[in-house]
């Protein structure tokens, strides 16, 4: 009985990593889409023009599935940026009162909706590859000290934190800047954290990968250091000891 | 103890706070400050990679 159950099981997973790439965003997909699109083309208050980039951005997810065995490179990249450009299209184009059922938890659900989205469109489940796991095991950098780890939370605590300012703000177009700017933002100081929590863990000499040896510049990173000091602590005289 | 195995974490706090203090002022339309805090942040950001990238090598 057990053993019918888990072929059953391994027949639909393995199915479901057969699928490319587009497949498996569709369902993510649906939901960023139902969250924060949806709402805002089919408000009573909104036009043809919405109505129609919603409808083309359903169509350029769902062409992604149908078409990717033919040419999948090309359909991804159409399916992919049709469905994110068509969606921000509007965004754009609809009108401010569209936007009154809007608040701070939808916003949230739909945050979580586009990243998802975005984690199975950008990593597919894959089967393992026999040729990637040939020759002797690759260990993994692992982050062993209590600091590495509290590094990388530290990190992932700060990108959260700032996703949570400006909910509340009224401009339409202000409110979209202040997310792009804060999802931008998170995203460099998750890659910050994490580049610092493993930093000093370099792999054994047998896991090394050689790669071309890009030119390290001390006087570079000082400069940069120098830079963002001087940025910090000219800008913060200024807040703190205004002069006018 | 290295300079960059200090310097990277304390560029990552200063990076979080900078890019605070640039969401708070876009929030508060404040654009020139906000731009100002944001640059800032995103030069701390680059010096805790390289910081990092430092000691790794």
């Amino acid at each position: 009985m057990n053993d019918t159950l888990n072929r059953e099981r391994e027949g639909v997973l393995s199915w479901w990593r057969a699928q490319g790439a587009t497949f498996q965003a569709v369902v993510p997909g649906l939901y960023a889409w139902g969250v924060t699109v949806e709402p805002v083309s089919w408000s009573p208050r909104s036009g043809a023009a919405p109505k129609l980039l919603a409808s083309a951005a359903l169509v350029a997810l769902a062409i992604g599935p149908a078409f990717e065995r033919r040419a999948p490179d090309q359909v991804r990249l159409v399916s992919g940026w049709g469905f994110v450009l068509s969606s921000i299209l509007v965004w754009v184009v609809a009108p401010e009162p569209a936007f009154a059922a809007f608040d701070a938890r939808r916003g949230i659900a739909g945050m979580l909706g586009w990243a998802l989205f975005a984690f199975a469109s950008a990593s597919p489940a894959r089967e393992a590859r026999i040729a990637a796991t040939a020759g002797p095991p690759v260990r993994p950098r692992a982050l062993d000290s209590r600091a590495d780890v509290s590094m990388l939370f530290v990190g992932l605590a700060a990108a959260v934190a700032l996703q949570l300012i400006g909910w509340r703000v009224a401009d339409r177009d202000r409110m979209l800047l202040i997310r792009t700017v804060g999802i931008a933002g998170g995203l460099g100081l998750i890659t910050a954290a994490g580049a610092a929590a493993i930093a000093g863990k370099a792999p054994a000499d047998e896991d090394r990968v050689p790669r071309p040896r890009r030119s390290r510049l001390p006087a570079r990173v000082v400069v940069v250091a120098l830079l963002a000091c001087i940025l910090v602590g000219v800008g913060t005289v200024y807040e703190l000891w205004p002069l006018h | 103890m290295q300079i960059s195995s200090v310097a990277a974490p304390l560029f990552l706090a200063m990076a979080t706070g900078t890019l605070w203090v640039g969401g708070q002022a876009l929030v508060e339309a404040r654009d020139l400050s906000a731009t100002y805090w944001l640059v800032a942040g995103a030069v701390s950001v680059r010096a805790s990679l390289m910081f990092s990238e430092k000691r790794r090598s």
